[in-house]
């Protein structure tokens, strides 16, 4: 111990409060900044306690079965008789679901059906509640050794729960479906709709993001939907119920409050590459109009039309890809007028080019895609979808 | 002349405390930060206890609210800046947070010791209620603004709720505590 005098010491005593709260804001701050080192101080914390948490969960995994079989013992009569109700209807249930299988793999043989990857997936308990009061997170005891990674999936015994979001040693956080910084791509199974489950820290996710016109429909199964190449999809999530007109929500089959044992899925989703999209189509293999992807369907009714293979130009297909449905009508009438000149046809789509540009009319139409990304973008877009049907099929 | 040398001894030459007391005293001061962060740990483990996260800020603010007023030895800034950056990284709060809101507390706290000490348990009581509603107050604007997002004010309300209910019997046996541990440093 230093030897300071009382003085010293009182002053030193009044300072340390607000020289701790200055470490606090610090703490704070460098949190804020520097994500990677909070993530690996939680870890570290995490990986001390699992064992001890492990030796916590386990007796009081047992002491929970306990109490519960000895509250089940008043029941045993009534159970049983509903247990063997619920047997006799499950015996159907296995009949039909024996069928389905087998008629299922006969239609995929007979589709030649690429079969899904088999999963590896390793079990782990619910070592401890990694939440807090504003997220749902839990910890399971098995880490990147037992070969769990981050985006690895986590079901429950009944339905999807989570998603690896860290790992450390011996342990690895799984953020809930229910966490409020969840955001899980999900299609609901009897509308064929698509939307997005937000978790609200409550106990049911809401969805968002369905279309207006296909509302989801009570009681309508919930399974994760492949679409953002981040999850596998049909993974059983739970079922749609309004708690409040206009306010689908879904009512999760895994409890997610109860979790005890989980099991982390690899499902290698981010190991399917998606062949190059480039953000616009190459115009070199449209010339040669033998591009697989480059002949758009409004180019190949409009050779079949007038006959001329050969004056589809880089032009032409700038006027094209541009028009908005308005100028579509103004051009599909001035085609009428005069459909066996190819020179104006040149002349009628580079106008409609520098219509599109505006403020650059001096701009080459050959150029006009190229020039503009988010055109391009647009093109690619309309070109498979029935919903715009390209300008010069409407000439016939 | 026969009564001067130990009145010096006593003054000025005190006898250097023994491994034993000295373990003593080290024990009794880390006591009640200890059972603090055992209780952390012990309510973020799955036991089943409904509530449990929700609970764990309020029993934390509780016990340092009380070893804060009424022995601040035992519940030195330090001991306040650890555990609430323990809470932090058990809950995967954002860092700092609890450890921010709990030191005001121990601040507030340590503040009113010698006013608070000669009220009655209510009155206490009463104060810590407001001062921990405050906390969690201060709590959810400050996770809110680093997450950027408003978090939903139902769980700090409940959290503030369990807080205020779970003051008394921590209080009763803290009391206990505080009465059967000797005080870490009595010549202080």
């Amino acid at each position: 111990m230093i030897p300071v005098s009382i003085q010293a010491r009182q002053a030193l005593d009044k300072l340390l409060l607000p020289f701790m709260l200055l470490i606090a804001v610090g703490v704070i701050l460098l949190g804020q900044a520097d994500r990677n080192l909070t993530h690996a101080a939680r870890m570290l914390v995490a990986d001390v306690l699992s064992p001890i948490w492990s030796l916590i969960a386990e007796p009081g995994e047992r002491v929970a079965a306990a109490v519960a079989e000895i509250r089940g013992i008043n029941h045993l009569a009534e159970e049983n008789a509903s247990l063997r109700a619920e047997n006799e209807t499950l015996r159907g249930w296995y009949d039909v679901a024996v069928s389905l299988t087998q008629e299922n793999q006969t239609l995929k043989n007979n589709l030649r059906w690429m079969p899904d990857p088999v999963p590896s997936f390793v079990t782990g308990r619910v070592i401890a509640d990694a939440g807090g009061l504003y997220s749902h997170a839990v910890l399971i005891g098995a880490g990147p050794q037992s070969g769990v990674r981050v985006g690895n999936v986590a079901l429950a015994a009944d339905g999807f729960a989570g998603r690896v979001t860290e790992t450390g040693q011996r342990s690895a956080r799984i953020l809930l479906i229910n966490d409020l910084s969840s955001r899980i791509p999900v299609t609901l199974e009897a509308s064929h709709g698509s939307a997005i489950m937000t978790g609200d820290n409550s106990s049911s996710p809401r969805l968002m993001y369905y279309a207006q016109d296909n509302h989801p429909i009570e009681g309508e199964r919930v399974v994760t939907s492949g679409q953002a190449n981040l999850l596998p999809a049909g993974l059983p999530i739970g079922v749609v119920h309004y708690a409040r007109a206009g306010q689908p929500v879904v009512t999760p089959y895994a409890r997610l409050d109860h979790l005890s044992i989980l099991r982390i899925f690899d499902f290698e989703v981010a190991s399917i590459d998606a062949p190059d999209a480039p953000g616009r189509v190459p115009l070199a293999p449209l010339h040669a109009g033998a591009g697989p992807n480059g002949a758009l369907p409004g180019t190949s009714a409009r050779d079949g039309d007038s006959g001329d293979g050969t004056t589809l130009s880089g032009a032409t297909l700038g006027g094209v890809i541009g028009i908005r449905p308005h100028e579509r009508d103004e051009k599909s009438m001035s085609k009428a007028s005069n459909q066996t000149d190819n020179t104006d046809e040149t002349q009628d789509s580079d106008d409609t080019a520098h219509a599109r540009q505006g403020a650059t009319p001096d701009a080459q139409a050959p150029d006009a895609p190229n020039a503009d990304p988010s055109l391009s973008g647009r093109k690619k877009a309309q070109s498979p979808s029935p919903a715009y049907p390209p300008p010069f099929t409407e000439r016939g | 002349m026969a009564s001067d040398p130990p009145q010096q001894r006593q003054q000025g030459l005190r006898a250097r405390p023994s491994l034993a007391l000295r373990l003593d005293r080290f024990a009794a001061r880390m006591a009640p930060g200890g059972v603090t962060a055992a209780l952390i740990a012990l309510l973020s483990a799955p036991t089943g206890l409904p509530g449990a996260t929700a609970l764990l800020p309020g029993v934390v603010m509780s016990l340092v609210f009380f070893w804060s007023v009424w022995r601040p030895d035992a519940m030195p800034a330090p001991m306040v800046l650890l555990l609430g950056l323990f809470m932090d990284l058990i809950g995967f709060a954002p860092p700092g947070v609890n450890a921010f809101v709990l030191l005001l507390l121990h601040g507030v706290a340590s503040h009113l010791r010698f006013g608070l000490m000669r009220l009655s348990f209510l009155v206490i009581w009463l104060v810590f209620a407001v001062v921990a509603a405050l906390a969690c107050g201060l709590d959810w604007l400050l996770v809110s603004t680093l997450s950027l997002q408003p978090m939903p004010s139902a769980p700090a309300i409940f959290e503030t709720m369990l807080a205020v209910g779970v003051y008394p019997p921590l209080s009763a046996l803290s009391s206990r505590a505080h009465r059967l541990l000797s005080h870490p440093d009595p010549h202080a």
